[in-house]
């Protein structure tokens, strides 16, 4: 097909827009980079933009060294792990158990969606967690309460009800009770879908601070999020200046510090979501078509 | 052959009776309890916990001690000007980022849908979609960090290109909404974008080619066929986002706000998250709590209705 001038002139344009807006979510992380291992004297004197000045690597050598971050990863690591396996755990069980016929689906299926409409809000959430089942300062605060979520069990349902009926009948007449047809016949078949829940769940684990804030008050439940928050957000102090409130920014001398520890949290993410984004964009879409 | 005719005869028909049911649900059950159990605990509880909003609750008598108000603390908040004023930031936070956050991503699947190599396109896509991986934690960071003034990179250069004062953005009123809706559309766009970018292929290209041979031009192909060819996908969110009107995240603005710009920024989950856990007012939040959850679900259910009216179209 013949391009017009104005459709060549169009692409080009389109090519420079899209060069731009990319331009607007790397130039950040460069920035950041930058200052990370920029010298002292450099970024005090603010001519570190996006590429480093000097070179010193002290920071990261800190964080990484230092045992609160250290044991904010392995928490983060550990949480993640546990909260992902059981949460598909019992996602399977419940989405294969919904395809089943028994007495009360119903009952069942309504308890399941109301809650999908319907939350107690942050308050009695907090109380229930915090005060009724005295979990304050409990890795189960950071744990259970996150574990089930009714929309992945309708995507995975629908994804059981596509499997063949005759793979159901051979397990039965093989005499596999319920729990062994789940682990194995059910779970190999829709692979695919449990690795894309699992990542959705695991991407919301790993980003998770809210809990470590309102549930605990140790620095031993700290997560990297949640200690990336202390890190970066502390140098504000709240003042006086006679009868009005102002904010300073507290004059640490180790901005690199606060920057290797952004890079530090964000680059496992940066380097696995390439390889994982495919999951994301199909699950969103299947999303939009069940919704 | 006698046994194969039989076969059907042997099967009860009749509805086998409740004992029967049940016990043969019982594995079934098995499947089901511990994430009912869950959700009972940390779900249930809670809505039927919202019964503190009626009552002067204290933890100390509990729920089931505490004195009965009925309808104090939704007169004490509504009577309340700081509650309006979180009111007003988060319906104006929310059209600010509906008005412009919405026809972006649908701006960005035009520009790369009229991209022709399709190497560049799944890089640039891949790129949009990184900051949607992190979280606000990193992402409000990130924006200090830019936005510091002491070292952050667009003060240096206000300061040594316009030879400017460095100015402290997040501590001045009048740039913190433009703040979190440009933060927001940079965390998001290109997530959003997926919806139409999938939309867009699924049109059939026949159109276009008919449209060619009638002479239209890429610009009248993209008003007459693309777009109307987004339109559904473009009313389905409008309504959830609609319908989350007074609904607003709490991690971003938690994060980037402090007090010398709650006057603009605080907005309802962030009040309720202050008044109640900071100041431990469990009444009066769980009333508000309520009362946002009416609203919203009064939200969605005309956002349907109008979507209905107007495109003939609706979620339910």
């Amino acid at each position: 097909m013949k391009r017009t001038l104005g459709e060549k002139a169009f692409q080009w344009v389109d090519i420079v827009v899209m060069i731009i807006i990319i331009a607007t979510i790397l130039f950040p992380f460069m920035n950041i980079i930058s200052l990370s291992v920029s010298s002292r004297e450099a970024i005090m004197q603010r001519s570190v933009s996006i590429w480093p000045k000097g070179f010193n690597l002290a920071a990261y050598r800190e964080i990484l060294g230092s045992t609160l971050f250290l044991r904010s990863l392995a928490n983060t690591v550990g949480l993640t792990i546990i909260g992902t396996f059981l949460s598909v755990i019992l996602t399977l069980m419940v989405s294969y158990a919904m395809t089943k016929d028994f007495l009360g689906k119903k009952f069942t299926t309504y308890f399941f969606v109301i809650t999908m409409y319907f939350s107690g809000g942050l308050i009695p959430t907090y109380l229930v967690v915090a005060k009724y089942l005295n979990m304050r300062n409990t890795y189960m605060a950071l744990i259970l309460p996150a574990l089930i979520n009714v929309f992945y069990i309708i995507v995975m349902r629908s994804q059981i009800e596509n499997i063949p009926s005759s793979i159901f009948d051979a397990a039965y007449i093989d005499g596999a009770n319920e729990y062994q047809t789940v682990f194995q016949i059910v779970m190999p078949t829709i692979t695919p879908t449990i690795a894309a829940i699992s990542m959705f769940f695991a991407l919301g684990k790993w980003n998770s601070w809210f809990p470590v804030m309102v549930y605990t008050d140790y620095q031993k439940f700290w997560t990297v999020q949640y200690y990336l928050r202390i890190v970066v957000f502390s140098k504000f102090i709240e003042a006086r200046d006679g009868s009005e409130l102002v904010l300073k920014e507290m004059q640490i001398p180790e901005e690199n510090f606060r920057m290797a520890a952004i890079i530090i949290v964000a680059l496992p993410i940066v380097a696995i979501y390439p390889f994982v984004q495919k999951y994301f964009v199909k699950g969103i879409i299947s999303g939009a078509v069940k919704g | 052959m006698e046994k194969i005719v039989q076969a059907p005869v042997m099967i009860n028909h009749k509805k086998p009776d409740l004992k029967t049911r049940f016990k043969k649900s019982i594995p079934i059950y098995m499947l089901l309890i511990p994430a009912m159990l869950l959700l009972l605990a940390f779900h249930y509880a809670p809505i039927f916990g919202i019964v503190i909003a009626f009552e002067d609750y204290s933890p100390f008598r509990g729920v089931f001690g505490s004195q009965w108000v009925w309808l104090k603390h939704f007169k004490l908040f509504l009577s309340d000007e700081n509650f309006w004023r979180v009111m007003k930031n988060t319906v104006i936070i929310n059209l600010y980022q509906l008005t412009f956050g919405f026809p972006f991503p649908i701006i960005f699947a035009l520009f790369i849908n009229e991209l022709r190599s399709n190497r560049f396109k799944k890089v640039i896509q891949t790129i949009s979609y990184l900051p949607h991986f992190l979280s606000w934690v990193v992402v409000a960071s990130i924006v200090t960090t830019i936005l510091s003034p002491s070292t952050g990179i667009i003060n240096n250069v206000l300061t040594s290109v316009f030879q400017m004062d460095s100015i402290y953005f997040l501590a001045k009123p009048q740039y913190f909404r433009t703040i979190l809706v440009v933060s927001s559309i940079w965390k998001n766009f290109g997530m959003s974008s997926v919806y139409y970018i999938a939309s867009l292929a699924s049109i059939d290209q026949e159109l276009y080619q008919a449209a060619a041979i009638d002479g239209a031009g890429r610009l009248k192909q993209t008003w007459h066929i693309t777009l109307p060819g987004l339109r559904n996908i473009i009313i389905v969110l409008l309504v959830i986002n609609i319908g989350s009107l007074i609904n607003i995240g709490f991690d971003q603005i938690y994060l980037l706000y402090n007090p010398l710009v709650y006057d603009v920024g605080d907005v309802i989950s962030t009040y309720t998250y202050r008044m109640g856990i900071e100041k431990t007012q469990y009444s009066i939040t769980a009333a508000i709590g309520i009362t946002q959850s009416a609203v919203n679900f009064a939200l969605v259910f005309s956002a349907n209705k109008l979507s209905r009216l107007v495109a003939g179209w609706s979620l339910w």
